[in-house]
């Protein structure tokens, strides 16, 4: 088991395309969350949705958060964005730290200024993201005019730059067209060049993938890496699907029911996984072999109206401890960028230290 | 469908719909015992007088005959000769709708302004006190019937706070004055056409109560339709993606979410046009406002057959036609829409 | 039913309305003048202002506003429970047969609810009162002609849409017999939509029958009708306000409270809107 100081050379990371500029901790980080910790208030009681979730991303970076539906990835991403709201939303702690300003502590007139032009973000459903009675032109112009003092024109023209950007021809029947009258994948397309048009350093991606076909998704994971490598766009991916963490990140964090449970670059987590969720994850995937049963992990995802003590996955986890039902595990670093939350590797690491 | 394939098929329903009235009208009137012969010459007729009229107006002919022809006459354009001021219907329906349509454009004006504004207020600023006061407004705006509001405001604003005029459509020394030249029968565009702006005044200022009114009820309800879609509007992901682009929230209800939220708006501004004429009949009633409502109720008083008939096949045509016109508007806004 | 009861506004609407019918029904206990609120003339004090004797003034044959009003009680909610039970005994098994039994039968009824509700109904009231005679029953009978294709409509909805279901199916294709299915499944489907749709429409068949009474169609005199009364009090309203204003504001209350309780019972049925 790999686990000591000797870090995976970048150009064996699976699905880094070449791309290799040096050993990746020493740049900055773009974005820290901290112990980011976020209550929704519903009909039935409280949901604890986000239990004290901290990673970082550095910059020129993709970091893929994987986990099962409903585990928070989407609502993490919110919270950076800052769209989430209403009185049933509470915040009770932490901090998300954006080139070095926390974003919590902004107004909604400071996150206004800021989402489109340094936080960007795409959703699952290019469909329903796209406002079906406007054309693609004026929804593009507008999010440009918002963010420079650019003249109709000249917005005009970086609309047309920024979706070539994407791969989409710089024609005019796009600009001019309403969302129903283009295909999934150009729909998802137009929604990056509508990100991207602003030079947005950091893109956050939910799902981007899902909701478009195989060969389509397979354009649109090539399109992201384009994006890191020639537009230096550092990439929050959030995805359910381990085959696309894998193609497309430099790092991945995993996580369960509002919780980071691993985090590390991307061959350590998902081939060395080291947390027993990431492993049962890993198990889940179809081999590839006819006669292979598909697994299952056992248990359901927990009710976060009421979650369970301590580990949050202990109810459903073969490697158990006592101490689990009880304390919550601290991150331990198992490798070079590799940091895994659970008491049973604690207790068999060999020469594991306390991040 | 094409539009024309389908324009087509809605006339043929107005065609539909007024055969249906046609017909409705037509036997329940046979079927009542009342004379109309016995109306057209009027109280004190003698019996061969009545006996002349009934031949004059085809009563003596079995019913299916009479239908037949009664059928063939409004195809015609014949539409009967109204029983108390004997001239034809069409012609009097032409010289009292202009009025009552001014009052109803006036008065939808209004409330698609005022109901637009508020229930968009009422959206963009949810749970503040701005939005319990639109709300409330619209409630009352809702449960006040139009007749009752127009006395309401004749008792504030003629008796307790003599503001405006009671009745009529124009002061009579104005009329007399400066006589508005009839273009279109709607005194107020005439008067506009004709630079005519003593009378113009005249007429507004004596069209302000009976306008709201009539625009009560229908900005009442197109409040209520306004902040609803417009709140289910600014829930779409569409919107977060306005929103995660770094858009605020009042220039995305200003900028898109309004041309979102304007489909079910006009369709509810269609919707409430029906109750509009019928509002303005009453107020009209109110005010004295010599339009079509007056004149359908004279009818109804002195039993005049013609009249209500021509009345109400006409007003029916109105709205259907104006229902056709919000659902072809609404297709024009909306790509997406198909019509069927 | 529990929503609803939270819904403050609702709660006041149900107040006001069992106010209304307590008021219609005890109103030969609660009139000052009963004999008045029935019709009676008093000629002697006539366009009297509210005072302590006539706390709402009296009208132009010297009647007691106050009374006449609490009579006038019994009329709105009558009316309108009467021509909406009319209505669903009309549009309830017409629309329940084209739902149930689709094809030509369907067609034919869905195209005759299209004219109607291609064009404003309560003109079409207007017109047949008309011709029938002027009366409260004929009022009612009128606006029932008018006003039942809506409910035709909603319950051929849901008949197609239950009847298509996969436990109606399978109850129809294992022998049951129709008038059971229609009975076991397809009318507690309707049920609850229905009575919503009832308690939307309160209101506006209210302002409709007084309506036609304040146009001379509904109630005769001198039956004491809040539409009437306001009809009646219009000649004198600079000099005498009381006489119609205080009607029109005993109507303005009671639609209000059909439409509070209309909206706390959608909001309270629809599950999407969650406070």
């Amino acid at each position: 088991m790999k686990s000591g100081g000797d870090a995976v050379s970048p150009s064996r990371r699976i699905g880094a395309g070449g791309w290799g500029s040096g050993n990746s901790h020493d740049r900055e980080e773009l974005l820290v969350l901290h112990d980011v910790r976020l209550d929704f208030e519903s009909l039935r009681g409280t949901v604890y949705a986000l239990n004290g979730v901290s990673f970082s991303l550095r910059a020129r970076e993709v970091l893929s958060l994987v986990g099962e539906s409903g585990c928070g990835k989407s609502v993490t991403a919110l919270t950076i964005m800052g769209l989430l709201q209403g009185p049933q939303v509470r915040i009770r702690g932490g901090e998300i730290l954006f080139q070095g300003e926390d974003l919590l502590k902004k107004t909604e007139h400071e996150m206004v200024q800021l989402r489109g032009k340094s936080l960007a973000m795409v959703f699952q459903d290019p469909q329903s993201s796209l406002n079906p009675v406007f054309t693609i032109e004026k929804q593009m112009v507008a999010v440009v005019r918002a963010h420079t003092s650019l003249s109709k024109a000249a917005a005009r023209e970086t609309v047309e730059e920024s979706l070539s950007v994407v791969g989409l021809p710089a024609s005019r029947s796009i600009m001019t067209a309403y969302p129903h009258e283009l295909s999934g994948g150009m729909r998802q397309r137009v929604c990056m060049g509508m990100a991207l048009a602003c030079d947005a350093p950091l893109l956050i991606a939910d799902e981007p993938t899902t909701a478009l076909d195989v060969t389509i998704q397979a354009q649109m994971l090539r399109l992201l890496r384009r994006l890191r490598d020639e537009k230096r766009v550092s990439q929050l991916l959030i995805t359910h699907n381990m085959g696309v963490a894998a193609q497309a990140s430099d790092r991945v964090a995993v996580m369960y029911a509002g919780d980071i449970v691993e985090v590390g670059a991307a061959e350590d987590v998902l081939v060395r996984g080291r947390h027993p969720y990431t492993n049962a994850l890993r198990a889940c995937l179809p081999t590839g072999s006819t006669a292979a049963h598909l697994k299952t992990i056992p248990g359901g995802v927990p009710d976060l109206l009421a979650p369970p003590t301590g580990c949050r996955f202990h109810p459903r986890c073969h490697l158990a401890l006592d101490e689990c039902a009880t304390s919550k595990p601290p991150m331990l670093r198992v490798g070079n960028d590799h940091s895994v939350a659970c008491h049973a590797v604690a207790a068999g690491g060999q020469e594991m230290r306390r991040v | 469908m094409s539009v024309s394939t389908y324009v087509a098929r809605r006339l043929l329903l107005l065609f539909l719909v007024l055969f249906g009235i046609a017909t409705i009208t037509f036997f329940v009137a046979r079927v009542i015992p009342s004379d109309p012969a016995a109306t057209y010459v009027g109280g004190l007729a003698r019996k061969d007088q009545i006996e002349t009229a009934r031949e004059k107006l085809g009563l003596n002919e079995p019913l299916p005959v009479q239908f037949g022809i009664y059928l063939r006459d409004l195809l015609t354009g014949d539409w009967g000769t109204s029983l108390v001021s004997k001239r034809p219907v069409l012609e009097d329906i032409a010289h009292f709708l202009p009025v009552s349509f001014q009052l109803v454009f006036l008065a939808m004006a209004v409330a698609s302004v005022v109901g637009f504004i508020l229930g968009a207020l009422s959206a963009a600023k949810k749970g503040s006190v701005i939005d319990h006061g639109s709300r409330l407004a619209a409630v009352v705006g809702v449960s006040l019937p139009a007749f009752v509001i127009a006395l309401l405001l004749q008792v504030l604003f003629c008796h307790v706070v003599p503001l405006f005029p009671i009745a009529g459509k124009i002061q009579v020394a104005v009329a007399d004055q400066y006589p508005i030249r009839t273009i279109t029968g709607m005194d107020l565009l005439d008067a506009l056409l004709t630079a005519n702006w003593s009378a113009f005044a005249s007429v507004l200022y004596y069209a302000v109560l009976p306008v709201l009114a009539v625009a009560a009820y229908p900005a009442g309800v197109i409040q209520r339709m306004t902040r609803a879609t417009l709140t289910e509007t600014l829930e779409l992901e569409y919107v977060r993606m306005h929103r995660a682009m770094g858009l605020s929230r009042s220039s995305i209800v200003s900028r898109f979410a309004m041309k979102n939220a304007l489909g079910p708006v006009i369709t509810t501004i269609g919707t409430t046009f029906a109750a509009a004429l019928v509002g303005a009949f009453l107020v009209e009633i109110v005010f004295s406002y010599p339009g079509i409502g007056s004149y359908l109720v004279s009818g109804i008083m002195a039993m005049d057959y013609p009249v209500i008939v021509g009345t109400t096949l006409v007003v029916s045509a109105i709205y259907v036609c104006v229902n056709l016109l919000v659902d072809l508007c609404i297709a024009w806004l909306d790509h997406r829409v198909i019509l069927q | 039913m529990r929503l609803l009861f939270s819904d403050r506004l609702a709660c006041v609407g149900v107040a006001l309305i069992v106010v209304v019918l307590m008021v219609g029904l005890l109103a030969p206990y609660l009139a000052p003048y009963p004999e008045q609120g029935r019709g009676q003339s008093n000629l002697t004090e006539r366009f009297e202002a509210p005072n302590g004797q006539h706390l709402l003034g009296t009208d132009n044959y010297g009647r007691d506003v106050l009374s006449r009003i609490i009579y006038g009680a019994r009329i709105p909610l009558v009316m309108g429970g009467a021509v909406l039970i009319g209505c669903l005994g009309v549009g309830v098994p017409l629309g329940g047969v084209a739902g149930y039994y689709g094809g030509r039968v369907d067609e034919a009824i869905m195209r005759v609810t299209d004219v109607f509700l291609a064009f404003p109904s309560v003109l079409l009231a207007i017109a047949l009162v008309a011709f029938i005679g002027p009366s409260l029953k004929n009022t009612a009978i009128a606006l029932i002609i008018c006003w039942w294709p809506w409910y035709a409509r909603l319950v051929r909805g849901i008949t197609v849409s239950t009847r298509t279901r996969q436990y109606v199916e399978s109850a129809r294709v294992s022998g049951v017999s129709n008038l059971t299915v229609v009975r076991r499944h397809i009318l507690p489907a309707t049920i609850g939509p229905v009575v919503v749709s009832a308690s939307l429409d309160l209101g506006a068949v209210i302002i409709s029958a007084a309506a036609l009474s304040f146009i001379g169609l509904g109630a005769q005199p001198p039956t004491a009708e809040w539409g009437l009364m306001m009809n009646e009090g219009r000649p004198y309203i600079l000099d005498a306000w009381w006489i119609a204003t205080f009607p029109a504001l005993a109507m303005f209350v009671l639609v209000l409270s059909t439409n509070l309780l209309g909206d706390g019972l959608r909001d309270a049925l629809d599950p999407r809107s969650i406070r």
